[in-house]
């Protein structure tokens, strides 16, 4: 995955443009020696308020059914998965030792780790995994995830540190299914606690922090595990993640001192966190896209020239300038750059080019497009509504609330609405679910032989060029068929005081507190 | 005892209509519950199974019923996004909320009434004159406007006061209070307002009457004829918008918990309607709706304390 760190006087790295690609190699040499900085002096003790955008929905799977962003760095402090994966999407032993696939990749036997105990004593072994899995895969349970692990047909119990997953096919996102920081099923949370009913909102692992308390709306708590199995970690006494709505109170509280570090995804804060020495700016370009999605199956975008033309009055470019002040990077992939195709066929801004097309389907184009009732979404709508004028479309505007805009993707009661397509280490299965012509969550209701084949091959393949061939295929074909536009990448960005140290990675919106540390913290031993 | 019952039986009927006002509100609310709960990547199935789970299949007025029965008996339910249980929330989401009121009321009071008396004492005079002037600027001030230009001053430019968050009672009782004052500032600067002007009109027309021209005669010290004789019978506007604002109150409060992040009921209310959470929403509303009643119900009280001949007259309410 492409990252680049900005430290403090990113003003400069403004300046100085043309040296940003040295900038993200010297910003990568100084994370490779990541372990050599932290001995140079990680301080143990103190505290860290971190401050996110919503409260956390609970941490039992089957109750909560998905882990939203803001709810991540609280379970990776509190829990922990089999394995963690690094940049490249190699899996990093966390609670699992090893994992190997068989020959056919129809099964995986995964190695686990001695000595592991959970927060509440229960002792980490195959059948907390075995436990964990069958539940979330038993139809009783109705666990939403369900239909994405799909391939996985049974977890058996090889011996008390060996489990083995039988799946139904050969199947390239499962290393996904087990180590992804988004995924809650990843999270292996301790069998006492989910038998007993509490975990939901008083999670137990067997991570480098132990919950204390959740006040709703305000507060979570969590504190440093002294029985942590990796000695030396983690630093911090206790870290309190906080919920603040608003995102200038967020700022405001960074300012004066209250927060130590918050995520914020406005472009305006972050200009400004960049010219102030006492901040630091953490960057993650991530997969995935903000998206402008067409319902394919109705006239007039069901016509590729229609949906074509509308691709070449849309600039991206000056979307982005205007609408997060060039603080996201433009997309012309769903990958952000984890794999490299080449020249995938984006069609350019082009207004003449569009005017021909519309000329060409012969009929006058006007459009509904559904936006969110935010400032943001009716900018959104505003700049489409100016851009297809240019080409002879009309466009009416109706803002919705989120979740009525959901309820209608859903029912394809839509033509056109700003949607993202979210970010995953693999792309694979998201965009199977999101394209594949018998998908339940195929929103822009795409049909495509050709776009099924690449499909299934990415998701069956195990061979990893065979797999990056189909995926490059199916990116060339969203941009040749415009199936929907991109409206930038995904960017995370983190702002926190200069003082906070040891933060290396904030991939997918992930605080990875473990390492964190603070300067002036006192004390040099645990 | 029939004043009593009569403002009980105004309560219930008040907590029925608003209760089911609401109910019905929400329901025709476009959005859904169980594409909340569900996630944006929930299939139509999931979406169904929710549904089912919730109970969400059933009429309005059989889900109210339901709702109804079971806030009889004192259970007001669980949450449906966050499955915690509706009465745990509200009672750790009041205590802010009250705290708010309460000091936001009492700097209001403390502000008001002496620039109100000073006013009407001074009626027409610079004094009186700048003062009204600061009234009207900050009556025509929205709560939350005055908030962030608070922060910036006192948080972000002195550091005197935090410009976030709420800290529990337990860590500390000057820490508790530091953090609430600039949110309660803020709503009482614009309750202020209105308290003293209308305490102004009031106390203008108290000075003019006889028993105060009688008590001069008297000889009696300024102070204490503006504050022992014209203070007390100019105060009954005064305390009727008391009142009456405490709903504006609620209002300004929902939006200043959401900029200085106080886990307050106003905020938990926002929460709930954006996510449809029924029980949730209905909880607050519940609470809120009592709450309203119940301290105009005390202010009724209080006019028979400041002047007997309300109570000979039983002219209350």
């Amino acid at each position: 995955m492409r990252r680049e760190i900005a430290k403090g006087g990113g003003g400069m790295l403004r300046r100085f443009a043309g040296f940003t690609g040295l900038l993200v190699v010297a910003a990568a040499a100084f994370l490779g020696q990541g372990e050599g900085t932290l001995a140079a002096g990680p301080e143990y003790g103190g505290a860290l308020t971190v401050a996110v955008e919503a409260d956390s929905r609970g941490f039992d799977p089957v109750k909560a059914g998905f882990l939203p962003s803001q709810a991540r760095s609280i379970a990776l402090a509190v829990e922990e998965r089999l394995f963690d994966m690094d940049e490249n999407g190699k899996l990093v032993p966390e609670l699992g030792l090893s994992a190997t696939p068989s020959k056919d990749g129809k099964n995986w036997t995964i190695k686990l780790r001695k000595g592991v105990v959970f927060h509440d004593g229960t002792p980490f072994n195959a059948d907390s995994v075995v436990e964990h899995w069958e539940r979330l895969m038993d139809p009783k349970n109705h666990f939403l995830g369900r239909a994405t692990m799909q391939p996985i047909e049974s977890v058996k119990k090889i011996d008390d540190f060996t489990v083995r997953f039988q799946l139904k096919h050969a199947w390239a996102p499962f290393k996904d299914a087990i180590a992804s920081t988004n995924w809650i099923a990843a999270y292996i949370p301790s069998p006492r606690a989910v038998r007993e009913g509490t975990h939901d909102r008083a999670p137990v692992g067997t991570g480098p922090y132990k919950f204390k308390e959740w006040i709703a709306n305000d507060r979570l708590v969590v504190v440093k595990n002294p029985n942590y199995w990796r000695k030396g970690k983690p630093y911090l006494d206790t870290v309190v993640f906080r919920t603040v709505p608003d995102m200038q109170t967020r700022f405001a509280g960074l300012q004066s001192g209250e927060l130590d570090m918050i995520l914020t995804d406005r472009g305006a804060s972050v200009l400004q966190a960049r010219n102030d020495k006492t901040l630091r700016v953490y960057s993650s370009e991530a997969s995935g896209a903000e998206t402008f999605l067409f319902n394919t199956s109705r006239p007039p975008l069901d016509d590729v020239r229609v949906r074509r033309a509308v691709a070449h009055a849309w600039n991206q470019d000056f979307y982005i300038k205007a609408s997060f002040k060039d603080t996201i990077a433009t997309a012309r992939d769903p990958f952000g750059g984890t794999i490299g195709c080449g020249d995938l066929g984006y069609l350019e801004f082009n207004p003449e080019k569009g005017r021909k097309l519309i000329a060409e389907y012969g009929k006058p184009v006007s459009l509904e497009l559904q936006v969110t009732n935010t400032p943001r979404g009716r900018e959104f709508g505003e700049i489409v509504q100016r851009m297809l004028k240019e080409i002879g479309v009309t466009v009416t505007i109706t803002p919705l609330a989120q979740g009525q805009r959901n309820k209608k993707v859903l029912a394809g009661d839509y033509q056109a609405t700003g949607w993202q397509l979210f970010d995953a280490t693999d792309m694979g299965p998201v965009l199977y679910t999101n394209l594949f012509s018998m998908s339940e969550l195929n929103f822009s209701r795409y049909q495509n032989p050709e776009m099924d084949r690449l499909l299934t091959a990415a998701q069956t393949s195990v061979n990893q060029k065979e797999r990056q061939k189909a995926l490059c295929g199916v990116a060339k074909r969203i941009n040749e068929e415009a199936v929907f536009l991109y409206r930038g990448a995904l960017r995370y960005n983190a702002i926190a005081k200069a003082d906070v140290q040891g933060i290396s990675r904030i991939d997918h919106g992930v605080i990875r507190v473990r390492d964190a540390w603070v300067k002036g913290a006192g004390k040099k031993g645990p | 005892m029939g004043f009593f019952w009569g403002k009980f039986v105004h309560l219930v009927v008040v907590v029925l209509a608003v209760t089911a006002v609401t109910f019905v509100m929400l329901d025709l609310l476009p959005a859904d519950v169980a594409h909340e709960v569900a996630g944006q990547s929930a299939t139509s199935r999931d979406v169904a199974a929710v549904r089912q789970e919730l109970g969400l299949n059933d009429s309005v007025a059989a889900r109210y019923g339901r709702w109804l029965a079971g806030a009889a008996r004192g259970d007001l339910g669980t949450s449906l996004v966050t499955r915690q249980p509706v009465g745990e929330a509200i009672a750790s989401h009041l205590p802010v909320t009250l705290e708010l009121l309460l000091l936001a009321q009492l700097f209001a009071l403390a502000l008001a009434i002496p620039a109100g008396i000073v006013s009407a004492w001074r009626a027409e005079s610079p004094i009186d004159r700048a003062l009204g002037s600061a009234a009207f600027g900050l009556i025509s001030v929205p709560s939350f406007a005055l908030a962030i230009v608070l922060i910036y001053f006192f948080s972000l430019r002195l550091k005197w006061f935090p410009a976030i968050g709420f800290t529990p009672l337990s860590e500390g009782a000057w820490p508790n209070i530091r953090g609430m004052i600039l949110p309660a500032v803020s709503v009482a600067l614009v309750e202020f307002a209105s308290l003293m002007r209308v305490l102004r009109g009031d106390m203008i027309a108290t000075l003019r009457e006889e028993f105060i021209l009688f008590a001069r005669a008297k000889g009696l010290p300024t102070w204490r004829i503006l504050l022992r004789h014209a203070l007390r019978p100019s105060s009954f506007t005064m305390l009727t918008l008391l009142g009456l604002h405490i709903g504006n109150l609620i209002g300004g409060a929902v939006i200043i918990e959401t900029i200085f992040a106080l886990p307050g009921i106003g905020r938990l209310l926002v929460s709930s309607i954006f996510s449809q959470d029924y029980p949730m929403v209905q909880g607050c509303v519940l609470i809120i709706t009592v709450g309203y009643v119940a301290v105009n119900f005390l202010v009724d009280i209080c006019y028979g304390l400041l002047d007997p001949r309300v109570r000979k007259e039983g002219s209350v309410g």
